[in-house]
């Protein structure tokens, strides 16, 4: 069997209103008669209001546009109405509004804050006064977002007159503070970026002469390796190879023709051949033994013709050399044979070849060493250019962009003194309010029907629900645990039970409300003839 | 005294008995379970105490009405006595002089002929309370109940004891004991429920006398379906058809204790 939902009966519900019909009466009744005391008797106030707008869009063009910038242009319309709200508020600002009024000088409010002055410590009379005229400045303004984005800014006062005065007061000093702090706001960004503009200046010029120097180091040390690449490695190493080799051959024949100025002289110590101009021309096999090796690694048809002529005067410079050290040999003093001495200009001759293939090989393993060290170390040099490269550019961008914000910010304060970009601008000017807009009538009133239902529906469910009485036929079986046999209705035309104040105390209360609302409404007090309004307060004129 | 805070004259229950009003026709079945249930047993169950958790809650009233039913419906002999001697009330409600009464029984041994008082209708009579002027608690004397019950038990049908209250007053215990049957009366929408667990705690010696309960107020507590204008009941036509059906019988000996209750209340 499934449990029963508990079900709302409308007949129920009214049959529970019909015995509750004053206790329902009286809170709606009340709040209607409060409502209608209050809307009677509260001072009625006055709003005038200021529509203002507040962007970074300019007047300039599309191109001047971006230098410029945008002060609130990307604010959403809640955080423009924060800011205005916070600005206004402010004490400096409402500070400026009652002096500008006058406020804090008003008589009444001196002799005030002279009074209170003396339970302060610390504060003057005119401070004190001034703190009032702040806070009573700040309670009357209102500000909203208004229709299109735009700023409302209300002021309610009990004059319309003041409520309209001081509204314009606020447009007028809003406008003019707005222009001047954009002015310093302006004037300190260009000051900053002057500043900064002469630092990046230093910054970039170093950056600049690091990297030439880095450049010109690299462009050093390719011209003085640069004959030995990929292509030719192999022809130099097998340059070199052919140099050990034939040197190889050379001190084998060296061995033997020593062996043969053994057997022909013995132990003789081999005279050494010197002439005039022996050590320059093995100077000179040596040289052309290496400029012959390096036109042979750069290669091309150039290089072909060099190869066969440095051949043929490396002929000629050994030619030349036999023919001195033969000579050297037949006049050496000493008596040695004829093959002794043709052996001793052999030695001479091979051991001035091997120096100048010695020359040879040396500078080829120089070059190749060379080569290999510097592709181990190109990819460094490349980062480190890199680098510099970029640390130029960065610091470029940001000059250029310093530049810019320099430019901008003359421009800007151009636009900004000749009106042109204005930050703030008053779109509609207050006007003198006909009607009060408090208190609203259908605000109250509307307020009271929906409290009095509210508050009558909590009393007749407390009273149903919190009561703790015997109700029902079911309760009256539980509790006492026998059958309920009968059940006795009221007797028609008998009082109720309970005292005349038990049973009748809402309709007496309903009686009572309506009953003050009347001698409220009988005994209102005219107001006082000759009480100052708020705008001669101010000093405003109508 | 203002009006509205002043105790105004209770309205007598005979000359506003309206036969076909709704509290008559539940007094008339609830009388005719009684009844039924008294036969069905085989049982002599002729005397009922109706009692109540507090004061305040109809149970003279109810009491009354029952007697007055029994007596003038049932035609049975029917004896009311009104057992509490702290708040009478049986006595305005039926228009009978107050005294001598059960408190004159008890205390100075009057007669119970003495005592009882007839009625506008001939099958009822009535005990009042009496002038009880000194302590009431201790007023009350079992022995004595016992001994009334007993000697006016064969002339009646039946006889109803309007007992106080349970939970403040003692005698309902004790008259419990002399009588056959209990009623409790409880009202909706007033009775609070701890008084009513109290008045069940105080009753338990006697409960298994306890035939049933009452609901006075019954339109104050209970849904709609309860009220007798759902039905079509209305009490001005209820009224009507009392003034016209049912016009009064002019009675001497009413009309004088009608002057007694007056001058002595």
């Amino acid at each position: 069997m499934e449990p029963q939902q508990p079900t709302i009966d409308i007949r129920d519900l009214l049959w529970k209103a019909r015995q509750y019909a004053w206790v329902i009466a009286l809170p709606i009744i009340a709040c209607l008669c409060a409502a209608a005391v209050y809307y009677k008797h509260s001072t009625p106030l006055y709003s005038s209001w200021i529509l203002v707008s507040v962007s970074g869009t300019t007047q300039s063009s599309t191109t001047v546009d971006p230098m410029v910038g945008a002060f609130l242009g990307q604010a959403s319309p809640r955080e423009r109405v924060s800011v205005v709200d916070s600005k206004i508020h402010s004490r400096d600002f409402l500070g400026d509004l009652a002096e500008r009024l006058g406020l804090n000088r008003s008589p009444a409010l001196l002799e005030q804050a002279r009074l209170a002055a003396h339970h302060w410590k610390g504060i003057t009379a005119e401070e004190y006064a001034m703190r009032v005229a702040v806070n009573r400045l700040g309670r009357k303004i209102f500000v909203s977002p208004g229709r299109a984005g735009l700023i409302q800014i209300a002021v309610v006062d009990t004059d319309p007159e003041a409520a309209r005065g001081l509204a314009e007061l606020i447009g007028d000093v809003l406008v003019e503070e707005s222009l001047q702090s954009t002015m310093e706001r302006i004037q300190a960004r260009g000051k900053f970026s002057k500043e900064q503009i002469a630092v990046y200046e230093d910054g970039l010029q170093k950056s600049e002469d690091a990297l030439r120097v880095f450049q010109e180091s690299t462009l050093r040390r390719g011209f003085s390796l640069g004959i030995i690449t990929d292509q030719n490695l192999t022809t130099a190493r097998s340059l070199q190879r052919s140099a050990e080799d034939a040197m190889e051959q050379l001190r084998a024949r060296i061995e033997v023709a020593k062996n043969d100025w053994r057997t022909n002289v013995g132990d003789a110590p081999i005279p050494d051949l010197k002439g005039p101009h022996v050590a320059e021309e093995i100077d000179q096999l040596g040289e052309l033994e290496t400029n012959y090796a390096l036109a042979v690694l750069r290669g091309g048809a150039d290089s072909r013709t060099e190869t066969d002529v440095l051949q043929a005067r490396i002929a000629g410079a050994r030619q030349r050399l036999f023919a001195d050290f033969d000579q050297l040999s037949q006049a050496a003093s000493g008596n040695f044979s004829m093959e002794a001495r043709a052996a001793l200009s052999g030695i001479a001759l091979d051991r001035a070849v091997l120096r100048s293939l010695g020359d040879r090989r040396d500078r080829l393993a120089t070059e190749i060493e060379t080569y290999l060290r510097s592709v181990e170390s190109s990819p460094r040099d490349a980062m480190e250019l890199q680098r510099l490269k970029q640390d130029v550019e960065t610091k470029r961008n940001f000059l250029a962009s310093l530049r810019l914000e320099a430019t901008s910010s003359q421009i800007s304060a151009s636009l900004a003194s000749s009106s042109l970009g204005p930050r703030l601008d008053i779109i509609e000017h207050p006007l003198l309010p006909l009607n009060p807009s408090s208190p609203e009538p259908r605000k109250i009133f509307g307020m009271a029907v929906l409290l009095g239902p509210l508050i009558a529906a909590g009393l007749v469910f407390g009273g149903e629900r919190l009561a703790s009485v015997l109700r029902t036929t079911e309760q009256a079986e539980a509790e006492y645990g026998r059958h309920v046999i009968g059940t006795i209705p009221r007797i028609e035309g008998w009082s109720r039970p309970g005292s005349y104040l038990e049973k009748h105390w809402a309709a007496l209360a309903v009686i009572l409300v309506l009953l003050v609302t009347g001698l409220v409404f009988a005994f209102e007090a005219a107001p006082p003839a000759n009480q100052p309004t708020t705008s001669q307060n101010l000093g405003l004129q109508k | 005294m203002p009006v509205f805070l002043s105790r105004r004259p209770r309205k007598n229950l005979l000359d506003d008995l309206a036969v076909d009003a709704p509290y008559v026709t539940e007094a008339r079945r609830l009388l005719q379970g009684l009844y039924r249930q008294q036969t069905s047993a085989g049982a002599e169950t002729r005397s009922y105490m109706v009692t109540s958790a507090g004061r305040g809650e109809g149970k003279s009233t109810i009491t009354s009405l029952m007697a007055i039913i029994s007596a003038k419906i049932f035609h049975k002999r029917t004896l009311l006595i009104d057992g509490d001697l702290h708040r009478p009330t049986v006595h305005s409600l039926l228009g009978v002089v107050r005294g001598p009464g059960l408190f004159e029984i008890f205390q100075r041994g009057a007669a119970v002929q003495e005592a009882t008082r007839l009625t506008s209708l001939p099958q009822l009579c009535v005990i009042p309370s009496g002038y009880a002027r000194e302590a009431v608690s201790e007023a009350y004397s079992d022995e004595e109940f016992a001994r009334l019950l007993e000697t006016i038990r064969p002339n009646y049908d039946v006889i109803f004891v309007d007992a106080p209250p349970a939970v403040p007053a003692i005698e309902p215990i004790l008259m419990a004991e002399h009588v056959d049957a209990i009623l409790v009366v409880a009202m909706a929408g007033r009775t609070p429920l701890n008084m009513v667990r109290r008045s069940m705690q105080v009753l338990a010696p006697v409960k298994d006398k306890i035939v049933g309960i009452v609901l006075n107020n019954a339109m104050e507590g209970l849904p709609y379906y309860f009220s007798y204008s759902y039905y079509g009941y209305e009490e001005g036509k209820s009224s009507r058809a009392r003034h016209t059906a049912k016009p009064r019988q002019p009675d001497p000996k009413a009309k004088g204790r009608t002057k007694d209750i007056r001058g002595g209340n």
